[in-house]
């Protein structure tokens, strides 16, 4: 009689954080939605073509961390370069690749031994060598001592010289548009907006998704890169947009952070000390600027910056995904201080409580309502056919998540072909079945790594193609 | 007792089917009409003129994307504006709502006229925040229509006023009576003497008295400016005046002089080669990276290599200086015979500078 008690209160507790965590996701996109429409009018209402060749638009120092990259980083680079913005710079910094990370780019760039005194705001592992494009003299390589992306990221930051910085992945390619997408909000308002990401598109080899052209690009043939996009559309245009709109953007993600320098420097640059560096970073900026009292603005937008490699295989993207959740899990627990306190505002009243849910209690949460669900329905408590419109309805759930997260996508960006589009739409519903487990798997490897202390970094393989 | 839930699933389903429509219908609706402000029925090319003065002059939050529509429309009126157009326009550009002044000041400023200029320069005037895009729309007006308006700023307007004039002004290309620039190397605001240094070589023809005297300015971003205008200027005899800056306490004003002096050819070098000895070593690894970008020190090293006594000198003196990174690189670069070294259009012996 108590177990049965005891099962009917866990059903009942399943059903209310499903409920709970439905309603916030609901919410979320709701205010997304919002958000996002009226950053797409207001960047169709503003003409930026001034901007694109203007002395007085803002510079911009972008940061390359390239460990073993020889296979995307000179199409990234290139990307980099082929920008339209009237003045930037990019450094990358080869973190002791073992592979010819550097011969590449030497090959690429035509790079010359360069001898260059710089700042050295942070300590870093030592730097063998400096290299200058012959071709482009905006290039600026760095050949160090492995040291992580943080300490790679650090040592770019000592040479940056523009205001703002923009830390990309070695398998970000970005559009030709990216940079000015990236400080549109930064120009109108330099001086609160400090921390600026986007959405980027998941492709198996993003060189090629990038040169399709507006209105005809594709997503990617492979279910399993499908269901990443649909996963980044998701995060960035139904929950970070949100979190924009009330100033808790709790990650400035790795593959496309832009920063203004300044407050780099008054935190204390990229941490080395956790698994990745671009949660940790939110937070402690949020943390620094909420405990002064600062004015600030960190954003997400909806506007699809460029393009970013994804796994291919179920096993690289469990790795992938388990270092993820190791780093929200070391992030959350180092910043937990600021968790319900009103002094960090929307970051401690609204964010992390949200965050917690979803992020950190979400893994055992969801695997034990399975397996309570089930035990329910296997002692009769539960209605087999309750069960199964349970799980059907939270499939319909997530697909219309997903609707609302093309809907954003498309009306920002006009970028994928319409049938591409329902194809992601039609795949929302499948998420709950055929992705989302997988998710869960990698959550579930990414606590354990965690409580057992594990920070490597866990790299998946680049997908097969030629080194450039 | 299944009733429930399904009614639920029925109802979630048919949210999906209208979300998924929306997707459709989204694609669809938006391809008829591109090039419009989307979103916005209120106002089309059609709307008579008077109406659209009327929406253009709406001020409520929720109307401001047909407000800015409207701003369009009227902005791209090809016959001559009337009163309330030219009101609607101005009173757009002091709004208090961000979305509609920028959206004004793009329709504004695709005009190109002198209405336009005249909208644009009261926006530099008024706006307290976001004038680095009102001054981006100025740089695209015709210089006859912005110039005379931007200098009469020049006199006792605000100190971020007269920045944003002068840098406007500087961009345009337009000169400034000595007169003039003698105010302004007395302004008590930084920035303006800063703006200035960045323009003087447009808007003199003889910026060097002007400059060298910025160069030894209080704030370290003027001198900055002086010293990367001299190199743009190309005022050689200012060459011993841009080493000075070499021990500049701010590393800023050292970097601006490093690339001055690169910027003035053989009397940086002539600077950064005295300099090499320099008691102050962040002078000295400044002065051995003129050499560098200069590609002085390439030249030695192919010198040396072949024999030549006055460049192992140099390279002596360098590795002195600044450690042995910067020679070791060179080396790199041309080779250590030197059979890489790209030859500059330099007809003169190649160590001139030198001796």
């Amino acid at each position: 009689m108590t177990l049965e008690v005891g099962l009917r209160w866990a059903v009942y507790a399943c059903f209310g954080y499903l409920a709970v965590i439905y309603t916030s996701y609901f919410a979320l996109a709701a205010v997304s939605l919002f958000e996002g429409v009226f950053r797409a009018r207001q960047r169709d209402a503003e003409d930026l073509a001034g901007a694109f060749d203007s002395h007085f638009t803002i510079p911009v120092s972008v940061l390359f961390a390239a460990y073993n990259e020889e296979v995307p980083i000179v199409n990234a680079v290139r990307s980099v370069l082929a920008n339209q913005y009237p003045e930037f710079e990019v450094i990358v910094v080869s973190d002791g690749s073992t592979d010819r990370t550097l011969d590449v780019l030497r090959e690429a760039f035509q790079l010359e031994p360069r001898h260059i005194f710089y700042r050295k705001r942070f300590e870093t592992e030592p730097v063998r060598g400096t290299y200058r494009s012959a071709t482009d003299p905006r290039l600026i390589v760095v050949d160090k001592e492995n040291g992580g992306k943080a300490d790679s990221l650090n040592c770019a930051l000592n040479l940056a010289r523009y205001r703002y910085v923009l830390a990309i992945d070695a398998d970000t390619l970005l559009a030709p548009d990216a940079l000015m997408a990236g400080m549109r909000l930064v120009l109108r308002d330099p001086g609160n907006v400090i921390g600026v990401t986007s959405i980027l598109g998941v492709a198996e080899k993003p060189e090629a998704r990038i040169a399709e052209p507006r209105g005809a690009r594709c997503v990617d043939r492979r279910t399993l890169l499908a269901f990443q996009q649909l996963d980044f559309e998701r995060s960035y245009l139904t929950a970070r947009l949100g979190w924009s709109r009330f100033n808790f953007m709790l990650c400035n993600a790795g593959a496309f952070a832009m920063w203004r320098r300044d407050v780099l420097e008054e935190v204390g640059g990229f941490s080395t000390g956790f698994t990745c560096e671009d949660i940790e970073l939110t937070f402690r900026v949020h943390e620094h600027f909420r405990r002064l009292g600062k004015p600030y603005r960190i954003l997400s937008l909806g506007e699809t910056v460029g393009a970013t490699e994804g796994p291919t295989g179920i096993r690289s993207l469990i790795r992938q995904r388990e270092r993820w959740q190791r780093v929200i899990m070391e992030t959350v627990f180092a910043y937990r201080r600021m968790l319900g306190r009103p002094r960090y505002g929307t970051v401690g009243l609204i964010g992390l409580p949200f965050y917690v849910l979803s992020e950190i209690v979400a893994p055992f949460v969801e695997s034990l309502s399975l397996v309570v669900l089930v035990v329910a329905v296997a002692t009769g408590l539960l209605d087999l056919r309750v069960f199964a419109l349970t799980i059907v309805s939270l499939a319909v759930l997530n697909g219309i998540l997903a609707n609302v997260a093309v809907l954003v996508d498309d009306y920002t960006n006009r970028l994928y072909r319409l049938r591409d589009l329902l194809r992601l739409c039609l795949l929302g519903p499948f998420e709950l079945f055929l992705y989302r487990p997988l998710v869960m798997l990698a959550r579930a490897r990414g606590v354990v790594g965690y409580l057992r202390g594990d920070q490597t970094w866990n790299k998946f393989e680049r997908n097969a193609r030629t080194a450039t | 007792m299944a009733a429930a839930p399904l009614l639920i699933l029925l109802a979630f389903s048919l949210a999906w089917a209208i979300t998924f429509a929306a997707v459709i219908a989204g694609r669809l609706r938006v391809a008829r009409d591109p090039g419009r402000l989307r979103g916005v029925r209120r106002v089309t090319a059609a709307t008579p003129r008077s109406r659209r003065v009327r929406l253009a002059t709406d001020r409520r939050r929720r109307r401001r994307w047909s407000r800015i529509e409207a701003l369009r429309l009227i902005a791209e009126t090809s016959t001559p504006l009337r009163v309330a157009e030219r009101q609607a326009l101005a009173d757009a550009l002091a709004d208090r709502n961000e979305d509609v002044r920028l959206g004004a000041l793009a329709a504004v400023s695709a005009r190109a006229d002198e209405l336009a200029a005249k909208l644009l320069v009261t926006a530099l005037v008024e706006w307290r925040t976001g004038r680095a895009r009102v001054a981006t729309e100025l740089q695209r007006q015709p210089r006859e229509h912005v110039g005379p308006l931007l200098e009469e700023l020049l006199g006792d307007g605000p100190p971020d006023v007269k920045f944003w004039a002068l840098q406007v002004i500087g961009r345009s290309g337009s000169s400034l009576s000595w007169t003039a620039i003698t105010e302004l190397l007395d302004d008590p605001s930084p920035n303006v003497r800063a703006a200035l240094a960045e323009g003087l070589p447009v808007f003199y023809r003889r910026p060097a008295i002007a400059l060298r005297r910025l160069l030894a300015d209080d704030e370290w971003y003027v001198r900055v400016h002086a010293a990367r205008a001299l190199g743009e200027a190309g005022v050689t005899r200012a060459a011993p005046a841009v080493a000075e800056l070499l021990r500049d306490p701010s590393w800023w004003v050292r970097d601006a002089a490093e690339k001055a002096l690169v910027a003035l050819g053989k009397a940086g070098v002539r600077e950064a080669l005295r300099l090499l000895d320099d008691g102050d070593p962040f002078a000295r690894d400044s002065a051995a990276e003129v050499l560098q970008e200069s590609g002085y020190l390439d030249r030695c090293v192919v010198a040396a290599a072949s024999g030549d006594a006055e460049a192992a000198g140099v390279l002596a003196r360098v590795r002195g200086a600044a450690g042995d990174a910067l020679v070791e690189s060179a080396v790199a670069r041309v080779g250590p015979g030197g059979e890489t070294v790209r030859d500059d259009a330099d007809d003169e012996p190649r160590l001139a500078v030198a001796s």
